[in-house]
């Protein structure tokens, strides 16, 4: 089922580019940007998920079963269920384009091995798995340069000067999934600081503390640098086209957040100045 | 672990923000996917086996085995701490006194005594692996690279000389004639001065090239992946004639009264060497990826296939002599039946690599080896 349903199509999919580009680098960024492109009509709903979970939380309601089963956190979580039904909220609405990823995520994985094995027991492998259409013989050998990488193996960039190699393309995935994961909390700022600012409210009355949406915030925080370091050591320790994916995949979500209005560019002076 | 993230039960999770709740979870199945991905990969390479007077040499996974052909005891195995992964078959060569030659994925060749398994050198120019057995004349050792460089080594391991081809090279390089036949994934077949290097002719066979020639006296046999087999003329490189056009051919054809070779749709054919004429096929129960073995004395060809059978066929009409088959062989005979000291060896891809000693006569078992302690 896997195979057939998500590795085959793949695979075929990724060489099928190749095929046509001639280089396996520019195959997997055409693939990834193809990929975006197929999943943003589920970007588009994760980004209205999550408005109306912020709307959600700054319902009076929700508020106020915060404060009633605040020592109580198995009926909270039933009472906040029973709202996200009234509401007509999906709680998992934001996470579907997420988690939709990981299947691509694994075949990508999957198809990278396949496709660029180096030995004639993966090519037995690779050669079961195309369509007949695909004429496997005009694909060989597959070249898994690009760049300066190896796509096909961990990636360092060995310079004369140095004794080890940089892993750039790692640093680059985590650097570039930090400014993501950034640009996207700052795209949902406005609700969460209004939710943030009524929720310190009913904290201030009650004298406690910490509030829900001052947890999630550093949940988010620790999310936002955990998760860059995560995807930077799978690069390091992957085969460098899985890399190669999650650095596009990075660049192409905050175009298609830019797309939808989430985020907005700073205007160039010479764009703002009046005619005079 | 931060200590508010401990604390929480997956439901309240759930409960909490989009942005953490979706990437939680993303990494948590991110996960189990790579551990699922890792445990589908596939062995990078098939067992070897070689022979002296001594010994059987088996290499596959990550250990190279010593056995005693008597009883199938193992006699030492190489290494006994690390675990390189061997991709090229273990070859035992007669310069140097004496030695067993295997290279990995790491691109690491081993020279190791054969008596006692231990190392004697190694070579580690190249980061890519090893796939090919090596080949030799009089002095030179011959190790192709998947890098697509051909070294040419002393027999303690100094190189001597390069080549480099226009792709990987997986292929053994056999010499005949004083040349060196260099098979590449680049879709050439270059011919070489033993001795020198230097380049003597090339010729594009429009597919790729992942098993070794045939080197006779009157031409060279050369199996492609979806070209079929081709016929050179060993002095020019001219094409002498081509057949089983668009089959994929994972082994060096051998020689006997014909020349034959299996393809990965089953079929097993036995060709004329002049010609390139079909003199007899048999479809098999599966690809046949291994080398068939002829026994010159009773002109039968040993045969397995993916289907885990082995056949005794007669080499000059395909007729079964004998077969035998185990489900547990499915998808596990890579390797060229070899036979020596009236037995016939059969390894099986496992991890580590199986053996078994056979009648040649009639497929009886005579001893197994299991590989485990």
């Amino acid at each position: 089922m896997w195979t057939r349903f998500i590795l085959q199509p793949m695979l075929n999919l990724l060489l099928w580019l190749y095929t046509y580009v001639g280089d396996f680098g520019l195959a997997i960024i055409l693939f990834t940007v193809l990929v975006r492109l197929l999943l943003h009509p589920l970007l588009k709903q994760q980004t209205k998920s999550q408005e109306a979970m912020m709307r959600l939380q700054q319902d009076p309601r929700w508020k106020e079963i915060q404060e009633k089963y605040k020592n109580d956190r198995e009926r909270l979580a039933q009472e906040q269920m029973k709202l996200y039904q009234e509401l007509g909220v999906n709680p998992f609405g934001s996470c579907l384009p997420l988690l939709l990823q990981l299947p691509i995520i694994f075949g990508l994985y999957q198809a990278i091995i396949l496709a660029l094995g180096n030995t004639p027991a993966q090519l037995l492998e690779l050669v079961r798995h195309l369509y007949p259409s695909l004429h496997a013989e005009r694909l060989l050998p597959i070249d898994s340069r690009f760049l300066w990488m190896d796509l096909a193996r961990p990636e360092r960039l060995t310079l004369p000067f140095l004794p080890f190699g940089i892993p750039v393309l790692a640093i680059l995935v985590g650097v570039s999934t930090y400014f993501q994961s950034k640009l996207m909390s700052q795209a949902a700022k406005p609700q969460d600081d209004a939710a943030k600012g009524a929720s310190k409210k009913a904290g201030q009355k009650k004298g406690k503390k910490s509030s829900q949406p001052d947890q999630m915030e550093s949940m988010t925080k620790m999310m936002n640098v955990y998760m860059p370091l995560f995807l930077g050591y799978i690069t390091m320790t992957f085969p460098a086209g899985l890399g190669l994916y999650f650095l596009v995949s990075n660049v192409v979500t905050v175009f298609q957040y830019i797309l939808l209005g989430k985020i907005s560019l700073p205007r160039p002076a010479w764009l703002s100045r009046k005619p005079s | 672990m931060h200590p508010r993230i401990r604390s929480l039960p997956l439901r309240t999770l759930v409960s909490r923000g989009p942005s953490v709740r979706g990437w939680v979870l993303f990494l948590g199945l991110f996960l189990v996917g790579v551990a699922a991905g890792c445990a589908t990969r596939v062995a990078p390479g098939w067992p070897g086996i070689a022979q002296d007077e001594e010994r059987l040499y088996v290499s596959g996974d990550s250990t190279v085995v010593a056995l005693d052909p008597e009883t199938g005891q193992a006699l030492w195995t190489f290494p006994e701490e690390g675990k390189p992964l061997f991709t090229a078959p273990a070859r035992v060569v007669p310069l140097g006194g004496g030695q067993v030659l295997v290279g990995d994925q790491q691109g690491t060749l081993y020279s190791l005594d054969p008596a006692t398994g231990q190392v004697r050198w190694t070579l580690e120019n190249s980061e890519h692996p090893f796939i090919a057995g090596v080949t030799y004349n009089e002095d030179t050792l011959f190790a192709p690279n998947s890098n697509g460089t051909l070294y040419a080594l002393t027999p303690d391991g100094q190189v001597r000389w390069t080549f480099t081809a226009g792709g990987p090279l997986w292929a053994d390089a056999p010499v005949a004639q004083g040349r060196l036949y260099a098979a590449s994934m680049d879709h050439y077949l270059y011919a070489l001065e033993a001795a020198t290097g230097r380049l003597v002719w090339k010729q594009n066979l429009n597919a790729a090239i992942g098993a070794g020639p045939l080197a006779t006296e009157d031409a060279l046999f050369v199996p492609t992946y979806g070209a079929g087999l081709y016929a050179l003329a060993p002095d020019t490189g001219d094409i002498l004639w081509q057949a089983a056009q668009e089959a994929w051919l994972w082994h060096t054809p051998t020689q006997g009264e014909a020349v034959y070779v299996g393809t990965m749709d089953g079929l097993l054919l036995a060709l004329n060497p002049r010609t390139g004429e079909t003199l007899w096929e048999k479809t098999l129960d599966g690809a046949i990826v291994a080398r068939s073995t002829w026994d010159r004395d009773t002109n039968t060809l040993y045969v397995v296939t993916e289907g885990g059978t082995l056949w005794a066929l007669k080499a000059d009409s395909g007729d079964v002599q004998w077969s035998k088959q185990d489900e547990a062989w499915e998808k596990k005979l890579y390797t060229a039946p070899a036979l020596g000291q009236g037995r016939l060896y059969l390894v099986i891809h496992t991890s580590p690599p199986q053996v078994l000693a056979l009648n040649p006569e009639t497929g009886q078992v005579m001893w197994t080896y299991s590989g485990k302690k």
